[in-house]
């Protein structure tokens, strides 16, 4: 008897957690009645949400797998290959803590996006369009249509459905990237774009040229015109959103940006060291010791901390 | 709505939270601290449009309440030397520093695949594309045509097998190691 109570209670407990990601407000009035009704109930919901928190790092796994397998095989080996999975990672528990925006589109108003540095938002379209934004983000959606949107400042992974009578545009000033159905990831710095594409084509547009990138491209655009395209596995793509940054020759100045983006931590970094080159990936995940003490051993770099932050010097 | 806004909305409800926060588990001491640290958090964020701004409240709670005693579970740990020697989980998350933490991963991650493929093909793909793509359940519901609560009903039965899997994982770790596609156990 009792054990088949314990069972109950955890189906209820699974039951309002996944509920809670889209409750209303309502809801989590039941949901506090519900906490309240049996002492039971708070430790089993504690358990299912720890134990759902813990899956984010079994399912990054999944994303580690290098699409050149040149590992060992026994250990990378996937029998089963489905594209499906291809790309995810952390998303799911970006769901559950971030915000998540709801865009009526066919309003006249422009509606603008903003997250702070170290927040994430998930922004949902209403054709099952999806837009993530990193922190230290603005996005401005025109009002007329879904149809374009300019991303002022920040990073954002946009999942786009396919529908070939419409292209989606990112406006950036004046550039622009054009795709039709396609997963990609886009971050804006003052003096740098950075583009990458894990599925379907997109079209860059900027300094009088036009880049044609398919899945697995990249491209860099400097703020003077320097248009570069490269390759990167697009299991690869989109590292911040499974709590790794990872950097092909940057300089330590565009690091340190993505981590401040990514943490929210502010961080000042010696102007000695700003040029100086870095090849790697950082795990941003785990508490700020933990990953204070990993970017020392990384980036060669004392790393203490501050009043409003961290400092990085040589 | 405005940073102010949700400022306002704070000092209505905040009787309420307490309230939620208190049901949570929460001392009443500990309830005022986090809803002082929460009250901080909607001062200096940039909000962009919140679509349901009470419910994101709530929300903001709940997951500052988990953050805090996740803390302070592994804060206990680390004083009490477990960190190092500890072979079974102590319902953390992992961080992935150690190369054991991979392995075991991985193994984890096979179960958790053979237990989607055991489900019927609607359940798998909704839990999948919820659970690892992020899609919400909005989304979800309007791409298939189908309720919310019928997306919901899928998402508990595709938990349920997964989270078991889980649990049935930490106490034999050992019984669900796949090698070269052998399997390690049956069902």
């Amino acid at each position: 008897m009792v054990e088949h109570t314990q069972s109950r209670i955890r189906d209820e407990a699974i039951n309002w957690h996944i509920r809670l990601a889209s409750a209303s407000d309502e809801e989590w009035q039941e949901f506090t009645a519900w906490l309240e009704a049996d002492p039971r109930h708070n430790p089993a919901y504690e358990a299912v949400s720890d134990e759902d928190a813990e899956l984010d790092f079994v399912l990054a796994q999944r994303e580690v797998m290098p699409v050149a397998a040149n590992d060992d095989p026994e250990v990378w080996q996937d029998p089963r290959p489905s594209p499906a999975w291809r790309w995810g990672g952390i998303a799911a528990s970006l769901a559950l803590l971030a915000g998540v925006t709801y865009l009526v589109v066919g309003g006249a108003n422009e509606q603008v996006i903003v997250t702070a540095p170290g927040e994430t938002r998930i922004v949902s379209l209403d054709d099952g369009s999806q837009i993530t934004l990193n922190g230290g983000t603005q996005l401005v959606f025109e009002g007329t249509d879904s149809q374009e949107v300019e991303l002022v400042a920040g990073e954002a992974r946009l999942d786009i459905r396919h529908d070939p009578a419409r292209e989606f545009t990112v406006v950036m000033d004046s550039q622009r990237i054009v795709d039709i159905g396609t997963k990609f990831n886009i971050s804006r710095d003052p003096d740098l774009l950075r583009v990458e594409v894990s599925e379907g084509t997109v079209r860059y547009e900027g300094f009088g040229k036009s880049v044609r990138l398919e899945a697995g491209h990249t491209l860099t655009a400097t703020s003077t015109g320097a248009v570069t395209s490269g390759a990167m596995a697009p299991a690869l793509m989109s590292g911040w959103m499974r709590g790794e940054l990872i950097f092909h020759d940057a300089p330590l100045d565009l690091v340190a940006r993505d981590l401040e983006r990514a943490s929210g931590i502010e961080i000042e970094l010696d102007p000695s060291v700003a040029d100086r080159p870095f090849n790697g990936l950082i795990q941003t995940r785990g508490d700020k010791e933990t990953l204070r003490k990993r970017l020392e051993g990384l980036l060669a770099l004392r790393v203490t901390e501050t009043e409003n932050g961290w400092k990085f010097e040589p | 709505m405005t940073e102010f806004g949700l400022m306002q909305l704070y000092e209505e409800r905040r009787l309420e939270l307490q309230r939620f926060l208190r049901s949570r588990g929460l001392s009443q001491d500990d309830a005022e601290d986090l809803l002082q640290d929460l009250y901080i958090k909607i001062q200096t964020s940039n909000f962009g449009p919140v679509s349901q701004p009470r419910a994101y409240l709530y929300r903001m709670a709940n997951n500052m309440a988990h953050d805090r005693r996740r803390a302070e579970k592994r804060r206990k740990n680390l004083a009490d030397g477990w960190a190092a020697s500890q072979k079974q989980s102590d319902g953390m998350p992992a961080t992935g520093d150690s190369a054991e933490d991979i392995v075991m991963a991985r193994d984890h991650l096979q179960r958790i695949e053979a237990e989607l493929e055991q489900l019927p093909e609607r359940t798998s793909d909704i839990v999948k594309r919820f659970r690892i793509s992020g899609e919400s359940q909005k989304a979800i519901a309007n791409s298939l045509g189908i309720s919310l609560s019928a997306v919901e009903k899928h998402l508990q039965r595709g938990y349920r097998a997964i989270l078991d899997a889980r649990q049935r994982f930490e106490s034999e770790p050992e019984a669900f190691t796949f090698h070269e596609g052998k399997g390690g156990r049956d069902g």
